[in-house]
């Protein structure tokens, strides 16, 4: 899975260059997610402006990530999708996840810890 | 479509479906969400049918019409229990509590929630599973 990488501050910011986020490349999202948590950052801003679709596979990878996090930071998603943030809706994880339209607002947001 | 049992046949079914149904005017968002009952449903039967991979095949088949969409999903994997088809419970979700949370288990209820019915049965010696969704549903 292709993902950009960069930092603001103490915010890291995961771009998935990919179009879908599927049962094939999910473990491979969670591993990369998880590969920056277990590496020491806390505050994340996954951007999903690039993913045209995403099955619960990809979502339940996401979720993992978050998890992985424990009590600390926060992970959250930007720039998603109708389709991307039906599937949120629909298992409610819309309620779990801040969902920002763009990524420099879920930067500042996480910058300031709001 | 007729696909082998593999997550690597998924993605050109979902793409397929999503283009039928746009080219039989449903709008991009119930394209899209059809695209995903599909997906959820054929990804069920590689994971737990097939249990990932093996012998056999996988026959898709979707109608498109003003009426709404109806699917059929015929594979040869083991007989299922029906119960398993049914609507899942509501989970409670709590933000606060991120160990709680789950990583799995949605896909039932995404395809309940695309589809207004899902039916499974036996079609001779293959499972059949029926999906409808109705253009005012």
């Amino acid at each position: 899975m292709r993902i950009e990488e960069r930092s603001e501050g103490d915010v890291v910011i995961l771009r998935v260059m990919e179009r879908r986020i599927d049962a094939r490349s999910a473990p491979d999202l969670k591993e990369t997610i998880g590969s920056f948590v277990h590496g020491g950052s806390e505050w994340i801003v996954l951007d999903l402006s690039e993913v045209e679709f995403i099955d619960s596979s990809g979502l339940g990878a996401v979720v993992s990530a978050l998890k992985l996090l424990g009590r600390k930071g926060d992970l959250v998603i930007s720039g998603a999708r109708e389709p991307v943030l039906a599937l949120f809706r629909i298992t409610r994880m819309d309620k779990v996840f801040r969902l920002f339209p763009t990524t420099d607002e879920a930067q500042q947001a996480l910058a300031a810890r709001v | 479509m007729v696909v082998a049992p593999s997550l690597e046949a998924v993605p050109a079914i979902g793409e397929a479906v999503r283009e039928l149904c746009r080219a039989e005017g449903l709008s991009d968002a119930d394209a899209s969400l059809v695209e995903l009952g599909i997906v959820e449903s054929v990804n069920n039967v590689v994971e737990h049918g097939y249990h990932g991979g093996g012998e056999g095949r996988i026959d898709v088949r979707v109608i498109a019409d003003g009426r709404g969409v109806e699917a059929s999903i015929r594979d040869d994997a083991p007989p299922a229990d029906a119960k398993v088809f049914e609507r899942p419970a509501e989970r409670p979700l709590d933000r606060n509590d991120r160990t709680s949370l789950p990583e799995g288990g949605f896909g039932l209820g995404v395809i309940h929630t695309v589809f207004d019915e899902v039916t499974y049965g036996r079609e001779g010696a293959r499972n059949l599973l029926t999906l409808i969704r109705r253009a005012n549903g």
